[in-house]
């Protein structure tokens, strides 16, 4: 049944598509491979698509083996640097200790640079800075209790958007079914333009603009005139 | 009698014909008396013309150094040279106002004059708004903080001005960024008009395009003229820390530019009218927003130069028209019904959707983190300070997404794409990409985020780049050389060309900020005369220092010679400080930046002993300097899409259809 209506499409499309044969030719490739696949999904089956598939393994691939090989240790001074800008200089307006140049903001970074020194890790020294100062010393607030909420707002805000947006797509699909199948798939080919049609437009557009390009200045004189 | 008492008139006539303004046009609206209306249209010119002898007045008070003037000579003094004195005019709370007040009668006026044809019945209401929300200013222009009063003792010579403002950034970035902030009144005030008037199909969207675009590219622009000053000047070696001011200034950005994307799904399909509306507001809301917040104080910032009393007066202007405009909104939303619905997620208009849903999910995670230290404080009595960290975590990938979109968005179809032709349309770009992907590991760059990030900012590059090529060989195909094939193509389409140019500054943007981000290396050196230190490459020697005195500033220079590995001749370079008379104790430093090649090596110094002794602070910044192309290339996209059409083809091209039987295909 669909098979039959999707020959009358491509026959319609025949008719109808502006590209002419090329186009014609392009939409009955598209219902040749919906006979295998769905026709929504049968692009999948293009050597292009399996190609970039494989493309994207190798990428993997190589990221994987780049990602293990990793990275020498960070320096001392590039510690001290990572450490310094997670904290808050507590005298300053909204600069981290790493960057502003207060005598409290280099006496801290003097300290983290002995804990490195001594073994200390990164979590170690930020929790005994945190332990001394409270929360306002780290520069972004913590992941848990009170200012959790900062942290899941925009997470919530993100969500619900995105379910409002998902649900109204959802909605869309349905309503626009119907007219999916009157038009049929045929339609949709040529709406979408195959390189054919697409090109034929534009050719046309194209040489009516060169026309009008041809007759230069009296025209324009003409225009101004009027 | 001094210029400020010319001023003083001035300011006073212009709020008198303010009022009048608002009054007449009302009036003539409701009663629909062309007379009144007209009368009120001609009293926007004289507020213009007041405001701007106001303005013109209190310039030559400062050329003058008339120090009687309170505001003068707490904002000037003598040393000053002439530019910075003049400038100093918007320096503080009072003369930034009376800048705010005279650019929105200006750009009343431009409306005034350009729409004389534009939708008659919107007209007397945008009148309205526009002169009701300068004559609030002038209000408190006249009688609550005015920059014309004057004390009875002249002091000898001014105060002078705070030593980060005087530098060439300071000629024009706060004029950019006010001008972008309060030029989203116009659009306000057409809404407002739309919602009163009831003329709520695409008219009013379509008298307001070109204001909003100008808008957008007067914004973005003040936008990176502000990080390159911070750049330039701060020397902390980065030119963005989602600061509050910061923040506020990119909010209402972000809104206008999804406003800029989802007005032309209404103006093409008529559907998401309530949407819009609610952009438009919450654009100017929160550009107001960013003035008020600036001067308020309640959000400590780095950038707080002008404090003052009057914060109470903006929060209320505030409360005004974020109450007017629900008010309205929700009176008119029975009439805002959609006159096509979607027919499928995957078409432009989706695109624009997710575009949306992007950029005000950035928008409100920035609100959200702006405002969190004031909920913090009321619920817990703990200011709490949001750093750049949560920023990158929650914008970060947001931003990422928002780039892939660039990439694919303009790709799909109006109405309904499919699949297949979006994979026809960008397997070239993505092949690219994985291209990118693949050779940055092996080029021994393993961070997974960045490459993540550059892969994706190639893909939307090339799908751009891709679109503009076959536009340009079709045309190519039939005779036209390339660079004449592409002047005409972005000459035709001036949107949608424009709009492409955007997206790929916006793409060199985000390269310049992620290499930036991820591949920033920064250390500290104190070196004796002669003594040599490496860095990334660059071996950097201490040459020496010296001091010189320039109209009373005080400069010191220290000299630097910079050898890089692979080039052997060496560069000198001179990072410094210069001390102003009066500002002994907050030096400003002289930040040198050299640019090799796509990476900047920025040395900063951080202090000096005697002659011999000098510490610097060294960033090498990878890629930054795209970051001012990228910023070029959307300032340049965004006069392409302002720039009007040519009307000439449209009369010439209905003149042959006449003539002939026209073909179906001319409506593309």
């Amino acid at each position: 049944m669909t098979f039959i209506s999707r020959q009358l499409n491509v026959k319609r499309a025949v008719e109808t598509a502006p590209g002419g044969p090329a186009a014609a030719k392009s939409a009955s490739a598209d219902s040749e491979q919906g006979k295998h696949g769905t026709a929504r999904y049968g692009f999948l089956r293009r050597p292009s698509v399996v190609v970039a598939v494989l493309l994207a393994l190798v990428v993997a691939a190589v990221w994987a083996v780049a990602v293990i090989h990793a990275a020498a240790p960070p320096t001392e001074d590039q510690r001290v640097y990572t450490i310094a800008s997670q904290l808050q200089c507590p005298v300053c307006n909204g600069e981290s200790v790493a960057d502003a140049p207060t005598p409290i903001a280099e006496e801290m970074r003097s300290v983290i640079r002995e804990k490195v020194r001594e073994g200390w890790s990164d979590s170690q020294i930020l929790a005994y800075f945190h332990t001394r100062y409270g929360d306002t010393i780290l520069e972004s607030p913590p992941f848990n209790g009170f200012t959790l909420i900062i942290w899941i707002a925009p997470l919530l805000v993100l969500l619900i958007g995105g379910f409002i947006l998902w649900t109204a797509g959802r909605e869309w699909a349905r309503s626009a079914r119907p007219v999916l199948a009157g038009a049929g798939a045929g339609a949709g080919v040529v709406a979408d333009s195959p390189r054919g049609a697409e090109r034929d437009t534009l050719l046309r557009e194209l040489r009516r603009e060169l026309e009008l390009d041809d007759d230069p200045e009296d025209n324009s004189g003409k225009e101004g005139r009027r | 009698m001094h210029f400020t008492d010319l001023g003083m008139i001035a300011q006073l006539l212009a709020f008198v014909f303010a009022a009048y303004a608002v009054a007449a046009s009302a009036l003539g609206a409701v009663r629909k008396q062309s007379a009144l209306v007209a009368s009120g249209r001609r009293a926007v010119l004289m507020v213009a013309l007041f405001a701007i002898v106001a303005s013109v007045a209190l310039i030559i008070s400062f050329l003058t150094r008339d120090f009687g003037a309170t505001y003068v000579a707490q904002h000037s003094n003598l040393a000053m040279p002439w530019y910075y004195t003049a400038a100093a005019f918007y320096s503080g709370q009072e003369g930034s106002l009376l800048y705010w007040c005279t650019m929105l009668a200006l750009l009343s006026a431009l409306a005034v004059v350009l729409h004389r044809r534009a939708p008659a019945g919107l007209m007397p209401w945008v009148v309205v708004v526009t002169m009701a929300m300068d004559g609030m200013f002038l209000f408190l222009l006249n009688f609550v903080s005015t920059p014309f009063a004057r004390t009875r003792i002249v002091p000898s010579d001014g105060a002078g001005l705070n030593p980060i403002l005087q530098d060439p950034g300071m000629l024009i970035h706060p004029p950019m960024l006010l001008l972008g902030y309060l030029s989203w009144t116009l659009p306000f005030a057409f809404a407002i008009s739309a919602m009163i008037t009831g003329k709520l199909d695409a008219s009013w969207l379509r008298a307001i395009r070109r204001w909003t675009l100008a808008a957008w590219s007067i914004q973005t622009t003040g936008l990176l003229l502000g990080m390159w000053w911070a750049y330039h000047v701060l020397g902390w070696g980065g030119y963005w820390g989602w600061d509050p001011v910061e923040n506020a200034a990119l909010l209402p950005w972000l809104t206008a530019t999804a406003f800029l994307h989802s007005a032309m799904v209404q103006e093409r399909r008529g559907s998401l009218k309530v949407w819009n509306l609610g952009l438009i507001l919450a654009t100017f809301c929160l550009s107001l927003f960013g003035t008020f917040e600036v001067r308020s104080g309640i959000i400590s910032s780095v950038h707080s130069f002008a404090y003052s009393a009057i914060g109470p007066w903006f929060l209320g202007l505030l409360a005004v028209a974020v109450g007017v405009s629900i008010g309205l909104f929700v009176f008119r939303l029975p009439r805002l019904r959609p006159e096509h619905e979607f027919d499928s997620v995957v078409s432009r208009e989706g695109s624009f959707l997710v575009n949306n849903f992007l950029l005000t999910g950035i928008a409100f995670a920035t609100f959200w983190g702006t405002i969190f230290p004031i909920i913090s404080e009321t619920i817990r009595g703990q200011t709490m300070t949001v750093g750049t960290s949560f920023y990158k975590q929650v914008n970060g990938p947001l931003f990422l997404a928002l780039i892939f979109m660039m990439g694919v968005g303009p790709l799909m179809a109006w109405r309904r794409a499919t699949w297949r032709s979006v994979w026809r349309n960008c397997r070239w770009p993505a092949l690219a990409a994985a291209l990118c992907a693949l050779v940055l590991p092996l080029a021994s760059e393993t961070n997974v985020l960045a490459n993540i990030g550059f892969a994706v900012c190639t893909f939307a590059a090339g799908t751009i780049l891709y679109e503009l090529w076959r536009g340009v060989r079709v045309r190519h195909a039939h005779g036209e050389g390339y660079p004449r094939a592409l002047a005409t193509l972005v000459r035709r389409h001036r949107q949608r060309y424009g709009g492409y140019l955007v997206h790929l500054g916006l793409v060199a943007v985000a390269v310049g900020v992620i290499g930036s981000q991820f591949f920033q290396t920064t250390q500290e050196f104190t070196l004796q005369k002669g003594q040599a230190a490496s860095v990334g490459g660059y071996h950097i020697t201490y040459e020496g220092i010296s001091s010189r005195q320039a109209d009373g500033v005080t400069v010191i220079t220290t000299r630097f010679a910079v050898r890089q590995d692979a080039g052997a001749s060496a560069e000198t370079i001179a990072p410094g400080e210069r001390i102003f008379p009066g500002f002994e104790s907050q030096p400003t430093s002289v930040v040198s930046i050299t640019t090799h090649g796509l990476t900047d090596l920025y040395v900063f110094l951080s202090g000096y002993e005697g002659t011999n002794q000098a510490s610097i602070k060294v960033f090498i910044n990878p890629l930054v300097p795209l970051i001012w192309l990228g910023g070029l290339l959307m300032l340049l996209g965004g006069i392409t899409c302002w720039w009007p059409e040519r009307r000439r083809l449209a009369p010439r091209l209905a003149e042959r259809a006449r003539g002939q039987p026209a073909p179906v295909e001319v409506a593309v």
